[in-house]
Formats: C-alpha cells, structure tokens, sequence
C-alpha cells in the first residue's frame, strides 16, 4: 500500500500532463480504498457492555370491579354478613334455645324427697278365734299417704321411674302371710300393684320398682295402701301379746305424665350462646350505631297451656362492649299454648345498636311462668318431653352511623424478586378508585415483614383519601405512590404481607350499605426502565 | 445479546462488497461492458463479450438512516462502548428503509451484429430485499409507550423479499449518429418470495390510566421452489419443515414464471453530449409453488375485545381471582394469545411486481476519454418510493485504466461517493468498485454498503476506440 502511495506521489511530479496528474490522484485514493483505513476495532464488541435507553413505560395492572357481595363471597367465610332482601348487606346472628324450658326438668323435679307413710298393731292372742285346733290370724290395715298438693293437683300420672319400699315386722315365729295391695297403682299391664309374701322370722322387707306404674288419684293426692298380715298356728306357739309394725315408702319418684290441675310453674330462663366473630374482628375496628335493627323472637310451646316469658336481658356483648336488644326490660313475651312450629312474639326492640365486632356472646336471661292461671286451669296434661323452643333472630341491617371505623386486611404478598436492581427507577403507582360506596376511605397500605415483625415500608408518603359516591354515582379518586429507585420497590417487594388499612367516614349519615354496591380499581404503573438492568451486554 | 449485535453488524459489513439500489459506479465505467444492465441504450466500446459466473458479481445494502455512529459510543481506541439505542432512534427518520440487493451473472455473451447493433444475453441470479419501517418499529421499544400517549405509535413495516433467476435477451440499436435504443426483454423463474401485503399495528396509551390499545393487521404472502409447510397454534407454536430434494426443486425451477422489460432511448444532441432513459425492471413473477398466506388481526377472544382493537386496561377480577386461586401465569398468557390468532394456509398462485426504475441520464464527455455523467434514479419499490441522484466522472487511462468516481444522494443518505477501478488488460477486463468509498474510510458514517466486482472476456475495444478517436488511438 505504502509503496502505491509513494508511486502515486512520484508520479505526480514526474507526469506533466493534467489528466495523468488526476490519475495519480485516483491512483492515490484507490491506494487509500484498499488499505481498509478504518478503525479495525470497530466491530469488536468485547467491550460493548451498556446500553444507552431509557424508556418511559406505563401499564396497567388491575381493572377490577367487586361489588360488596363479591367482597363477601371471596373473604367472608363466617356467615354472618348476608345479603338483605332488599340488597342491603346485614349482618345476621340467629341462634335457637331448643329447650329454655322443660317439662321434664320440672317433672322430676317435682317431687324431690321421698315420702313414706306407716302403722303398727298389738293385741292379744287370746281373743284369735279357733279354726280346726289352731287360732286364725288375720290383720288388715289401710295406709294412706299424699302427694305434695301445693303444685299439682293430680288426677293421674305415669311414673317414669321411683320405687315403693314395704317393711313389716312382728313377734310371730310361725310362718305369715303378708299381703300388700294399692289399687290405684297398676301396671303397664293394668293389673293393680299386689305384694303376697310368706314370711318366718319376724321380719319382711321388700323393694318393687314403679317404673311405668300408672298412678290414679281420686282426690287431694292421696294414696291408699293396703296391709294384711294372716297366720294359722297353735295357740300356744303364739306370744299373748301380738304386735305388728309396718310401713311403705316411695323412693326416688319421676313422672313422664302428670294429669291435674297446676299452679303456675315458675323456672328461670338463662342461656348463652357464644359465636365466632373472626371475620368482622379481623378486619373492622371501632364501634357503629346501627339503625333499625331487626330482632325476631319465635317461640315453639308444647306444653298445653300458654304461659309468659319475662326477659331481664338479651344482650350482644364482647370486647368490652355489650349492646342490648330489648328497648326496655323487663320485656314480657306472650307465650302461646301447645304450638307445633315456632311463631313469632312480640319483643319490644331497641330502635338503634352499638355494635362492636368484638361481639362475639349473647346472653339470654328472665324468667318463664307456665300456667299463669295456676289451678284456675282446666285439667292440664304434663309430659316430660315438653318443652318451650325460643329462637332468637337478629338481623342488623348495615343502615350506620359510624363513630370511628377502621377496615383492615392483611392480603399475603411477596416472593418478587425484581430480576435487576438497575432496571425500574422513578416509579410511579396510580390507583384510580371509582368509589361506589357511601363511604370515605382514608387508605394507606403497609408492607410488613412477619420475619422481623416490622412494617418495612408503606405504599403512600400519607395516607389517601378515596372519596364516596355521590348521590349513588361512583366518584373517582385518583391516589398516586412513588417509589424512586429500585431500593425502595425491592423493600417492598421483600416484605411477606400487605397491611390494608381505610379509616371509614361518610359524608352524611346515616349511610346504607348494598352488596350491589361496587368499587372499581385501576392499578396501573409507570416506571423508566433502562434496558441496561434488563440486557447484560456484559455476559 | 451482543452475538446478535454482532451477527447483525457482520451480516450489514458482509454486504461491503456489494451495489446497493442506487446505480451503481460501474454503470457509468465505460470499460464495463454491462452499462445496458441499468440503461438497454447504452453503446458500448466492445464487438462482444463472454462472461461466466465472476463477469459480474453486484451486492450491496443501503442502511437508509442507519448509521453505525448513531448506534455506538467507541472509546479512544475506537471500540464500542456503549449501544446508544435512544440517539439511534432519534436519528431515524418517520419512515426508514432498509435494502439488500444480490445480482450475480452466471452466463452471459454479447456480439456486435452489425456497425449498429449490439445483441448480448445473459442469465442471472438475483434476489432483493426492501424492508421499509416506521421509526416507531423501533422507538416504542427503546421510548417506552409512555412517548406515545399524544399520538399512538404508528409501527408499520413492510418488507418484499424476492429471489429469481433472470434470462434476457437485450438488443440496442443506433437508429442515427444521434438516436439510438435498446429493448430487454426477460423471462423471470421466482426462487423465493416474502411479500407482505400489511403488517401495520398502532399502539396507544391512555394518558390517565395507561390502558393500551392496539389495532395491528399482517398479512403475508410466501412461495418458494423448496417444499415447505408452516403452521401455528398456540399450543404447538410455530412449526416449519421443509423437503429439500432436489428433484422437486428443479421441476419447481420453472413453474413461478414471469416476465419482465427493459428499455431506454439515447439522444445526443451534441457529439459530446448525449441524454438517455430507461425504464427498467418493468415484469412480475406470478408465483405457483408452495405458496402460503398469513394473517392475523385481532380476535373477538373476551372483554379486552373492542371493535376490532385489543385493549387491555389491567386484569379482571375473574383473572385476579384466578391466579391467586393458583392458575399459572402461563395460563393467562395462554388465554391472552387467543386474542392474537395467526393463520396459516395454503393459497392459490398470486403475482408479485418487480421493483421498476425509471433512469434519467446525461453525460458529457468533456476530453477524450474523460466524462461526466449525471443520472437520476425512480425506484418504485413495494410501498416505498426511492429518487436518487448520481454525478459521476469516469476517465480512461492508457487505454487500459478505467476509473470512475461518483456521488450519489438517496433519501436519507448523501455520503455516498463511490469509486470504480477497471483494468482491461487486452481481452481480460478485470473491475470493481463501491458506491460509498466513505465506508471504507469510515464505516461508522455509512449508509451505503456496496461493491461490485467481475472479470469479464471482451474484444474489440481498441479497434472501436480508434475509429471513435482516430487522430489519437492510443492514450
């Protein structure tokens, strides 16, 4: 190549002529052409190790309508909040007392002690009249004992379980016959209740179960048992003097059936009913007033008779907090005779609740009068597998009034690794809301690390104001998060949940809340992203 | 990454050896006996010439607004450094355009008929890529849709690539000392074609919440004398096989068969002066073999459905709700590629047009054996417009030297001077050149990348010379 040069240089000064001079100036640069005088290092791209782009990038995230009964569906899974028939979100507590009052509490308890009755006899063995040699001995007596009377007045009753216990002892050695009878007992079988024993030695005791004895009494509860004590021996082998001692008691008596006339039975009414209230306590604080809460109280009597309930207390309670149900108390509940399914009663209802969702126990507490009219009543017939049924039904409508409310919910996140630490600067987080609730949210977002047990970060410098709906129609709220660099993404990306947290307000009061409600969100991002994180020239 | 940098820069610097769309310096090298390639009226200094497959070897690629400083930051000792990826995109132009050109001569003869006439055939391969694109093609990616929020992104592109093999058969004629003609006409065998009739996509952004929109329509034809098959679902993806026997290739040689012509008219008003034009490349090829069409445009596959537009606004809550239920991400991507279906079927024969030119010159010969020469250049490429303008000067040395030096501005590129050496060393005429001597001095400011090379069999050029320049025979 030097040496074309240095021709074509040469020959310059040697030619003479003008078009041989301009070959040499071809020849010169074809020279040039040839050598390849660029930059061999040009394409070599060993050092090629950055990439000059900055691009400005937005996209969207989420576009995502939830109406309240979507919200419901996918975190409530405690029952409690339903949709109204009118579409307003309540919430509804119903609990059923199966059994505040029964009539086999009160049947066995009616008679709770043992009653006995008892007679003795002496006379002399020389008045006994002659039979073939030897004297006839022959005894009778009749043992009358009652039934408490101040309760019932019994006609009849079945015994359910009990037992009579008949004792008798004399001075005769020769053997006797004893004989116990109560016509008013009989069997399952109707035969009477009959005891016959032969008995030597002085002594007889016996022990019969009553279990399904069926019980008639003519008149004031009482009961005839009837003795006889027989025995035919020699004259001599007799003491002069003969005496008997005898008794019979009933032991451990239950009905299953009483028929008569009662007085008014008068049992106290105390039940409680503790309910899971995770949902609610996991995600609201503070306390609302809620209007025109709803509270059904149905009853199902299957005693034969009407009677009265008398409620001292039916109270939401929990926290700290309790709320009662009742405008007044005591409250008297009418309580119809012998109905076969629950019917509503009337219960004077407080026409505004605080309502905690701590609440997480009801308290039910008063007193029941069955038979008010006492033996003023008819023949009643009392069975042991009556009962009185209550079921309670609370439903609180979410027509509030808020005191200080505050929502949270702590939504699992994390596991993002940003795949380089130089990618994404200057990021920008736009959450539009269109807000078709009634209420104000107040919303900042945490990033807690449940490792350290901190809160790394939060989404907004301050809190944002997620404005409610006007006049039904949904306002939009635009909340905008920066993140400058990629340290502060990744703090929050390390971080294992989210902390959502909305302090509730509402511009008037009182606010109504319906599951057709809706909140829109769009998330959307935008960020400067340098080609240089994503594309390592470098590798 | 930086193979695929590299392979790109090595395919671009492979074509330094080639002619670009522009004419080429040889056309105006008197020495060449194939100036009728690019002017059918052209005279030439030869009785006749024979040329095998190194007559005439002609590539090159114009880069359009592509400049190898614009899309690399070097050190001091001149290596790069840094892919400046945004000042590339700024340098580009809202339409851009991008062509490669092979031309190879793999026989061809010529023969004076008579004082008047000149006959020559030749059979060539060769093969033509126009690829026009929008600047946002490649400024969406490297801005960021977020620069596109006042207008949408305009992504167009357009690329016909066509090989064929070429037989013509030209004829000039000198009607008088001041008029004369030439005819061309060519039967054209497609090899392979890459057509697209539409691959437009415009991309927006809402400003307030960014939700894109994008309306986009491809389609595409394809045919090849090989055998092949394309497919896609999106299940399987994209599948391509092809049946490379060679018995099928030759029967299938013949079957995409075309015309085309060539022609032009020389006037010389003066005996120094003459003016010419032509119109070249006038043909079509129809294409038969293994044709296929392609398509694609957005389907009514959901909600992010909109009258014809995709337009995604964020995730629904059903999608939410899905994925946090377990669904893989893949999953909702799969779902999200229904709303982009491509078809791929097999079509019937359809007919693809020649890049056509139409050459506008005037040369004056100033001394003997010394010329200057200014041409201009239409080229209606498939959907792009292509004026250049060429000055040249050609001087011949000793009888033997022919050198060429010419200047030629296209639409995005005025750097082009190009220079042609020749030798003719009795009935051996060995000759080269480029379009863009700056390339070789400094690729980093080229946009034309081009060489043309041959050895060429002729006669007859002293005795023409002599007879043109008879007091002065010899130089």
């Amino acid at each position: 190549m030097f040496f074309c040069i240095f021709v074509a240089v040469i020959k310059y000064y040697a030619m003479r002529q003008f078009y041989h001079r301009l070959f040499s100036i071809v020849v010169l640069l074809t020279a040039l052409l040839f050598t390849g005088c660029q930059n061999q290092n040009a394409f070599d791209f060993s050092q090629l190790d950055e990439i000059d782009a900055n691009g400005d990038w937005g996209f969207p995230l989420v576009n995502a309508e939830y109406t309240i009964g979507d919200i419901l569906e996918m975190s409530d899974n405690s029952g409690y909040l339903q949709q109204g028939s009118d579409g307003t979100l309540e919430i509804r507590y119903e609990y059923t007392f199966d059994s505040i009052i029964s009539a086999s509490e009160y049947l066995d308890s009616y008679f709770n002690h043992d009653i006995s009755v008892s007679g003795s006899k002496s006379f002399s063995s020389v008045d006994l009249p002659p039979v073939q040699g030897n004297v006839q001995l022959l005894y009778r007596d009749t043992l009358t004992t009652q039934f408490p009377s101040d309760k019932v007045l019994l006609e009849s009753a079945t015994l359910k379980s009990g037992e009579i216990a008949i004792h008798v002892t004399y001075n005769i050695t020769q053997p006797t016959q004893i004989v116990v009878t109560c016509p008013q007992l009989t069997n399952s079988n109707g035969q009477q209740f009959r005891v016959e024993a032969q008995s030597v030695g002085g002594s007889y005791t016996t022990t019969l179960n009553l279990a399904n004895y069926s019980l008639t009494v003519p008149s004031n509860n009482e009961i005839d048992i009837f003795m006889e004590v027989s025995c035919n021996a020699s004259a001599s082998s007799l003491p002069n003097e003969l005496s008997f001692d005898y008794s019979a008691s009933f032991n451990q008596i239950a009905f299953s059936e009483i028929r008569g006339k009662f007085t008014a039975v008068d049992l106290a009414v105390d039940k409680e009913w503790d309910f899971d209230s995770q949902f609610l306590r996991d995600h609201i604080s503070g306390t609302m007033t809620l209007l025109n809460p709803e509270v059904t109280c149905e009853i199902l009597n299957s005693f034969p008779v009407r009677g009265t309930i008398v409620l001292n207390q039916a109270q939401l309670s929990g926290g700290g907090y309790s709320a009662s149900l009742l405008s007044h108390s005591p409250a008297t509940v009418e309580v119809p005779a012998s109905t076969t399914q629950f019917v509503p009663v009337n219960l004077p209802i407080a026409s505004s609740l605080l309502l905690s969702p701590d609440y997480d126990h009801f308290k039910l507490n008063g007193n029941a009068v069955i038979n008010p009219d006492g033996f003023s009543t008819p023949t009643l017939v009392f069975r042991d597998n009556q009962l009185i049924s209550l079921r309670i039904t609370v439903v609180l409508p979410l027509e509030i009034n808020m005191d200080d409310i505050m929502f949270r919910d702590t939504i699992p996140f994390g596991g993002i690794n940003i795949p380089s630490e130089s990618a994404f600067t200057n990021l920008l987080l736009r959450l539009g809301v269109a807000n078709g609730l009634p209420l104000n949210f107040q919303l900042q977002a945490y990033f807690y690390d449940s490792q350290t047990a901190t809160i790394k970060d939060s989404l907004f410098t301050s809190s944002q104001m997620v404005l409610c709906a006007q006049n039904g129609v949904p306002r939009l709220s635009e909340l905008f998060a920066t993140k400058e660099n990629f340290e502060a993404v990744q703090r929050m990306f390390d971080c294992d949940n989210i902390i959502l947290q909305a302090r509730l307000t509402a511009d008037e009061y009182p606010i109504s809340i319906n599951v057709a409600q809706a909140i829109r969100l769009q998330l959307s991002a935008r960020m400067n992203v340098d080609l240089n994180g994503l594309v390592n020239l470098g590798n | 990454m930086r193979k695929v940098i590299l392979t790109l820069i090595v395919a671009v610097g492979s074509c330094l050896t080639v002619a670009a769309q522009g004419l080429d310096v040889t056309h105006f090298m008197r020495i060449s006996p194939f100036q009728h390639n690019d002017l059918p009226s052209s005279s030439t200094i030869y009785d006749g010439y024979v040329s095998l497959p190194t007559g005439n070897i002609h590539a090159g690629v114009n880069l359009g607004a592509i400049r190898y400083k614009n899309l690399f930051e070097t050190n001091a000792e001149g290596y790069p450094t840094v892919l400046t990826a945004t000042r590339f995109v700024n340098s580009l132009s809202d339409n851009n355009y991008l062509g490669v050109a092979a031309d190879m001569e793999l026989l061809g003869f010529g023969f004076r008929i008579n004082k008047k006439s000149f006959l020559s055939v030749d059979y060539r391969l060769r093969a033509n890529l126009d690829f026009k694109y929008s600047r946002d093609v490649l400024g969406f990616p490297i801005y960021g849709n977020m620069a596109y929020v006042d207008e949408p992104a305009d992504l167009n592109m357009n690329i016909n690539l066509t090989a064929f093999q070429e037989l013509g058969v030209s004829f000039r004629n000198e009607i008088n000392d001041k008029l004369s003609w030439g005819v061309r006409p060519k039967l054209l065998f497609g090899i392979a074609n890459l057509n697209t009739q539409n691959l437009t996509a415009q991309i927006s952004t809402d400003p307030t919440d960014y939700t894109i929109t994008m309306d986009y329509y491809a389609a595409m034809r394809a045919a090849a004398i090989v055998p092949y098959t394309m497919s896609f679902n999106p299940q399987d993806g994209f599948k391509f096989d092809y049946d490379a026997d060679a018995k099928t290739i030759l029967k299938n040689a013949g079957k995409n068969f075309g015309l085309g012509l060539d022609f032009g008219v020389t006037f010389k008003p003066l005996k120094a002066l003459s003016v010419s034009a032509g119109v070249l490349d006038l043909g079509f090829i129809t294409w038969r073999t293994s044709t296929v069409a392609m398509s694609s445009y957005p389907d009514d596959a959901g909600s992010m459905y909109n009258n014809g537009s995709f337009t995604f606004s964020g995730l629904s809550a059903s999608q939410i709700q899905a994925l946090i239920n377990g669904e893989n991400i893949s999953e909702l991507l799969d779902t999200l590629a229904q709303y982009f279906p491509l078809d791929i079927a097999p079509t019937g024969k359809y007919t693809t047009s020649l890049a056509s030119r139409v050459v506008l010159q005037a040369d004056y010969e100033f001394a003997k054996f010394h010329r200057v020469s200014a041409a201009m250049q239409f080229r209606f490429a498939s959907h792009y417009f292509q004026p250049s303008l060429t000055l040249a000067y050609d001087g011949c040395f000793f009888n033997f030297v022919d050198v060429c030096v010419a200047y030629t501005m296209q639409r995005n590129s005025y750097d082009n001077l190009g220079i042609g050496l020749g030798f003719n060393l009795g009935v051996v005429n060995i000759y080269a050149g480029t379009q863009n001597i700056i390339a070789a001095f400094s690729v980093r400011n080229a946009s034309q990348l081009t060489a043309t090379a041959g050895i060429v069999f002729n006669w007859g050029h002293y005795k023409n010379w002599k007879e043109k320049y008879p007091k002065e025979g010899k130089s």
